[in-house]
């Protein structure tokens, strides 16, 4: 950790964090707790010491699925969900966001509600594949004709 | 029972089997709807993620059609589900939004199961089958949403929920006890971060072919895409063949009620349903 | 009431002439001696001189009451009190007026103001002297037997307790035998021993009393009357097998063909693999309908559950060679009565199929810590046994609180557990380990243990694996590292909650509960206490603990019981005395009293039960028609106090502040300043008063309308209050109090309530202070002359 100030953050965007005893739970019930260094009880860890700025520049945040599972089995409490939504929101106010995390798919999104007011999978999808090649891309595009077939796609 | 039908983008996208077997049944159940049509897409996680204001705003405005046509709303999708009862819960609250808005009358907000579960309810529906789905063994999926956080208006459990189990026994299948029944599928990382969402929904079908069932059942349509659609893409992961039919849950109720599948949008299932269908004599 | 004439003797003891060198004792006594029926006073410098003289005055009716003047020793105050009682003077015909501990001989303030203000602190307390009545304590018939309800661990300690000391006992439980939970535990620590050795020891001393009586499968039906004087009621239930002819030979048993169903432990049987077999058959009971006593076999007597019974079989009935059998018995009720009545009550385990995620209910490889205790009595043989701790415990959603055993249970089992199947593995997944004490080394043992390793890190869900295992995935928060385990069995320790039997008393009794349902009244000094006089509790229906501390807990019910075990209850004669020719059966002081003390007489006004009562004076000051008044502290003799401060002994422009102190905490406060040398302001006079919340709103009117310029009541901190609220209900009357002094045009301002702690001295100084300020601020008081 940079800071080796001590204080623990309340802003009122972020949900209460100081209750948390750090009994790791949240990360025994997180799909994608070990998909990077970070699990959601570490990144809870860093609001407590004050970091938001090392908080809100974790990879977990942008692996966050929202499932909920942590929050519903906190014995704290802890809204963890919000946690990382603020965060999330946050890095992208601040400026903070790591360039290696790709929000070309977000900004996509925003953009399609915001001149539609609604989503085409068809569009959305095309878009975030132009940004990154998918890992299967064969069976996408042979998804993509059989998903026509059937109408699904609008 | 009377609603406001608030589709989302899925189900008039890559979901329109789910609408149109909704449709379908919902008459024949005592669903009386009227269907939104100038409806705005919820934000799912994305406005959330973005803009705070925005992920209310949205649901906002839905929130306030309902309220002009004086009904309560009723979604399929538990991602809409769960951005308009959050919004729907602050309203009750009192809040004055944006310095603006407050409600007389806050509509109330339900998700799919909630009323085929408490509403219509498994005894009724049981008296409408017509066709009875003997011998079956049908796997509930619920995925994130739809329990959690508000446990279809806090009547269900987080980790043991029983609502589709009681559907699926109505309809004479036998419901199949799937422990990872309220895991998360990946669904909302699809096209954020793809590797990490097929591995969660690799999971997911990996553990629900141990207990071979004949199909899977679904109330979301984004797991129903992961599962359905993504199918084949994970069979390459895995590198085993899964190969199970994955049925919106008013699909396999239309069946059990005897609606010609075409209606219920069954050709439109990615893997194909072909056997399954076979096994019940359509 | 004999109208005497109160003929008063005033002492005042000078030692060393201290107060000389602050005030004009010439002149004091001058003044006093002109008050009507003052017989004698003056100074002394001694006491043993002047002692026999005024014993002699005392005898020849020259003076019935005296009050003494100055600072005594408790030594002092001793011999005084014993050659006036040899005398024959009542105890409460005499007062003590410290003139001190009021300010006197403050360093700084005019010697004058201090003399005026002595003679008026001796007005005062002449004044009250003046409405002494002589008092005796009363003696009120008893019943030197206790009530005991649960023959667990604790009420077996609190009943051989008490037959030891000769007393009677009546000891209920609803279960077919005594033990309650401690006799379904496998082996205690440190000793290895039996949990039902030491039962047993108690056991045999109640086998061999005829003092007590123990009735089991029976519930306490009804409970009325007072401290003292209970009438009990209780409701026995058919064991059908005669208590005199069953000797427990168990040829019974042999024949009886019903075996009592285990309760469906798993719902997926989908799960059942050979090593959950074995756990399932190692928790299984085989239970005939018939059998001995459980948990131990003390009655010896057998029971049958007649619900088990296959109709109109008769086969035990057949093959008893004691005739004992009797099919035919109903349920009977005993009454009797007792003096006091003790809860043991105990526990029960918290439901852990309420904790969803670690499926307790669904796998039947998951298992509670207690039924561990089963299972390690022959334990089939299991390679990987994992242990969660604080499984809903220290969770907002389940039980709120830490348990405060289940770490050093599961550190027990573990060693048991490594005893018999020395290769296997075990894992304990923790939050914090909490072994306080001597348990430290158990801790310590157990972790140089081999193939044992602990985690820190909740799992969050539990999933089946492979062949009938259970899946475990967690983060060790300690390294960050992912966890991912197969386990044959896993532990839950969950937590305990209070017993259903403690809920249903709790009803029948209108006990007070805490928030999480335990028995509470004043925990810090008064832990077996229940917040109702002569009910007592003991032992884990009081919160969780292990066994010595419910041991602990059982012996120390036991003496507090003691006093009401005596025969009679003896009565300090300070009690309240209610005139029923003001009372207009508002029903305020039945409601406010903390120990419910007050019930309806037969023309529904409120009468007081004197044994339940603790004098603490609340009703006197709630009653809004100063209907009441403690016997000794009378709402005349406070009154003729505050008439007696005359605010003219100090200038007009200085504000004369009355205070209210509560006589544990807020007085020694106000006294403790003056013996540091504190600057305490002359303004203020104090009166003590048992409890904050015996200061009637009246009394507050009176003074204010007496001319004095402001009066504070202060009192214990919310939650400290020895008397539970006595504090709060002060604070509670202050809207009546405001409504009645707007009423009268006195400014509510002048009233003020604060919270005193025993040694807040410098705030007690401060506080005076302060208020001064406020009160000169605000303007001398309209109605002072």
């Amino acid at each position: 950790m940079k800071e080796s100030v001590i204080k623990l953050i309340h802003t009122d965007t972020i949900p209460e964090s100081s209750i948390c005893v750090q009994c790791g739970k949240c990360s025994s019930g997180c799909p994608v707790a070990f998909e990077s260094e970070h699990s959601p009880r570490k990144v809870i860890r860093f609001l407590q010491w004050g970091c938001l700025k090392e908080a809100s520049q974790s990879p977990f945040l942008w692996l966050c699925a929202s499932c909920q599972a942590c929050t519903v089995r906190c014995p704290r409490g802890v809204n963890i969900s919000s946690i990382m939504l603020s965060l999330r929101r946050i890095a992208q106010q601040q400026g903070w966001v790591m360039p290696e995390e790709n929000l070309s798919y977000y900004k996509t999104f925003i953009n399609m509600i915001k001149k539609r007011g609604k989503i085409s999978e068809l569009r959305l999808g095309l878009a975030t594949a132009l940004h990154k090649i998918p890992s299967h891309p064969i069976e996408d595009i042979v998804l993509f004709f059989k998903l026509l077939k059937r109408g699904k796609l609008r | 029972m009377n609603y406001l039908y608030y589709p989302g983008c899925s189900l008039k996208g890559a979901a329109i089997d789910y609408d149109e077997s909704f449709q379908a049944v919902a008459s024949s159940l005592g669903i009386e709807i009227k269907e939104m049509k100038d409806w705005e897409c919820c934000g799912a996680t994305v406005a959330k993620s973005v803009d705070e204001g925005l992920s209310e705003t949205l649901p906002l405005s839905t929130l306030k059609n309902a309220e002009k046509e004086e009904k309560d709303l009723l979604m399929l999708c538990p991602s809409c589900y769960v951005n308009h009862l959050q919004v729907s819960l602050k309203a009750k609250e009192n809040e004055t939004f944006f310095e603006q808005y407050s409600f007389n009358q806050v509509p109330e907000v339900k998700q799919l199961l909630e009323v085929l579960a408490f509403d219509v309810g498994a005894e009724e529906i049981k008296k409408k089958i017509i066709k009875p789905l003997k011998g079956i063994k049908v796997l509930p999926y619920y995925g994130c949403l739809t329990v959690r956080p508000f446990r279809l208006g806090g009547k269900e459990s987080y980790e043991n929920p029983k609502v589709m189990e009681k559907i699926i026994e109505a309809t004479g299948a036998q419901p199949v006890f799937f422990p990872y029944k309220v895991d998360c599928c990946g669904g909302t990382l699809l096209l954020s971060k793809e590797k990490t969402a097929l591995k969660l929904c690799a999971s997911i079908l990996k553990q629900a072919k141990k207990l071979s069932p004949d199909c899977i059942v679904v109330a979301c349509p984004l797991c129903h895409f992961m599962l359905d659609a993504k199918q084949r893409t994970i069979e390459r992961e895995l590198k085993e063949k899964i190969d199970l039919p994955v049925l919106y849950i008013t699909q396999l109720l239309g069946l059990a009620l005897g609606i010609d599948y075409k209606k219920l949008g069954i050709q439109r299932l990615v893997t194909s349903p072909k056997r399954f269908l076979q096994k019940i004599g359509v | 009431m004999q109208k005497t004439v109160p003929k008063t003797g005033i002492f005042i003891f000078d030692q060393g002439k201290r107060l000389a060198r602050s005030i004009d004792l010439d002149a004091v006594i001058q003044r006093l001696a002109r008050i009507k029926n003052v017989i004698r006073c003056e100074v002394l410098t001694d006491l043993a001189a002047p002692l026999p003289s005024i014993k002699e005055d005392f005898t020849s009716d020259k003076f019935n009451r005296i009050f003494w003047v100055g600072k005594f020793s408790d030594y002092q105050k001793k011999t005084i009190q014993s050659e006036l009682s040899s005398a024959g003077l009542n105890p409460y015909m005499y007062e003590w007026c410290d003139l001190e501990e009021q300010g006197i001989g403050t360093k700084g303030v005019d010697s004058g103001i201090q003399t005026q203000k002595a003679i008026i602190l001796i007005q005062m307390t002449l004044a009250r002297t003046r409405l002494l009545e002589p008092l005796e304590p009363l003696e009120l018939p008893a019943v030197d037997a206790s009530l005991i309800i649960g023959a667990g661990v604790s009420g077996l300690h609190t009943a051989t307790s008490l037959i030891g000391l000769c007393k009677k006992v009546y000891l209920v439980e609803k279960e077919s035998g005594v033990g309650g939970k401690v006799a379904s535990l496998h082996r205690l620590y440190p000793r290895i021993c039996d949990p039902r050795c030491g039962l047993e020891f108690e056991i045999q001393k109640i086998r061999e009393s005829d003092m007590i009586e123990v009735h089991t499968l029976s519930r306490v039906k009804s409970l009325f009357g007072s401290p003292g004087n209970f009438d009990v009621r209780i409701e026995k239930q058919s064991r059908y097998v005669s208590e005199e002819k069953c000797n427990a030979c168990g040829e019974c048993m042999k024949v009886c063909p019903a075996v009592i169903p285990e309760e469906q432990r798993s719902r997926e049987s989908a799960f059942i693999n050979e090593t959950s077999q074995q756990v399932l058959n190692s928790l299984k009971s085989d239970k005939k309908a018939i059998h001995p006593a459980v948990p131990m076999t003390y009655p010896s007597t057998f029971v049958i559950e007649r619900q088990y019974c296959p109709p109109d079989c008769r086969e035990c009935v057949k093959a008893c060679p004691a005739l004992a059998v009797e099919l035919e018995q109903t349920s009977s009720e005993l009454a009797f009565k007792v003096g006091a009545v003790i809860i043991t009550t105990g526990w029960d385990p918290y439901q852990l199929s309420k904790v969803d995620e670690y499926g307790y209910g669904i796998y039947p490889n998951v298992i509670s810590n207690l039924e561990m205790e089963r299972l390690l009595e022959d334990p089939p043989v299991l390679k990987e046994i994992g242990f969660i701790q604080c499984a809903g415990s220290r969770d907002e959603r389940h039980l709120h609180y830490c348990s405060s055993v289940c770490c050093s249970v599961s550190l027990k089992q573990v060693l048991f557990l490594k005893e018999k199947l020395p290769d296997a593995l075990c894992y304990i997944f923790y939050q914090d380990m909490r072994t306080p004490g001597f348990d430290e080394e158990l801790y310590q043992k157990v972790k140089s243990l081999n193939n044992v390793i602990f985690i820190r890190g909740n799992p969050s869900t539990v999933k089946p694996g492979d062949n009938g295992k259970l899946r475990i995935h967690a983060e060790d928060t300690l390294s960050g590292k992912e966890i991912d385990l197969s386990l044959d069995l896993l532990v839950l320790a969950g937590g305990m909650m209070p017993s259903q039997g403690s809920f249903e008393i709790a009803q029948l009794l209108n006990l007070p509960q805490n928030n999480f349902g335990f028995f509470e009244s004043h925990l810090q000094c008064h832990p077996e206490e229940s917040q109702r006089t002569g009910i007592l509790v003991g032992g884990a229906c009081r919160g969780p603990m292990n066994i010595s501390q419910s041991i602990e807990s059982s012996h120390r019910a036991a003496m507090e019981v003691l006093p009401f075990l005596n025969r009679t209850i003896l009565i300090e004669p300070k009690y309240p005395v209610l005139d029923l020719t003001k009372c207009d059966k508002c029903k305020r002081c039945m409601e406010e009293c903390p120990f419910l003390s007050y019930v309806f007489d037969e023309n529904g006004f409120p009468s007081l039960d004197l044994t339940k009562c603790r004098q603490c004076g609340n009703c006197m000051g709630i009653c809004p028609l100063i209907a009441i008044s403690l016997r000794n502290n009378t709402i005349k003799q406070i009154a003729a106090q505050v008439q007696a401060i005359k605010p003219s002994f100090i200038s007009k422009e200085e504000p004369v502040i009355l205070a209210f102190l509560c006589e544990n905490d807020a007085y020694h406060a106000a006294q403790s300043a003056v013996e540091y040398g504190l600057p305490v302001p002359p303004n203020v006079f104090f009166i003590k008063v048992p409890c904050a919340g015996s200061v009637n709103n009246a009394l507050v009117a009176d003074a204010l309308a007496f001319g004095i310029d402001g009066v504070l009541i202060a009192g214990c901190k919310d939650g400290q209050c020895h008397y539970v609220k006595g504090n709060q209900l002060v604070k509670t009357r202050s809207g009546d109090l405001s409504d009645k002094l707007q009423k009268m045009m006195i400014d509510p301002q002048r009233v003020r309530f604060e919270s005193l702690e025993i040694r807040d001295s410098k705030k007690y100084v401060e506080l005076v202070k302060s208020y001064i300020e406020e009160l000169r601020a605000m303007g001398p008081n309209p109605f002072k002359s």
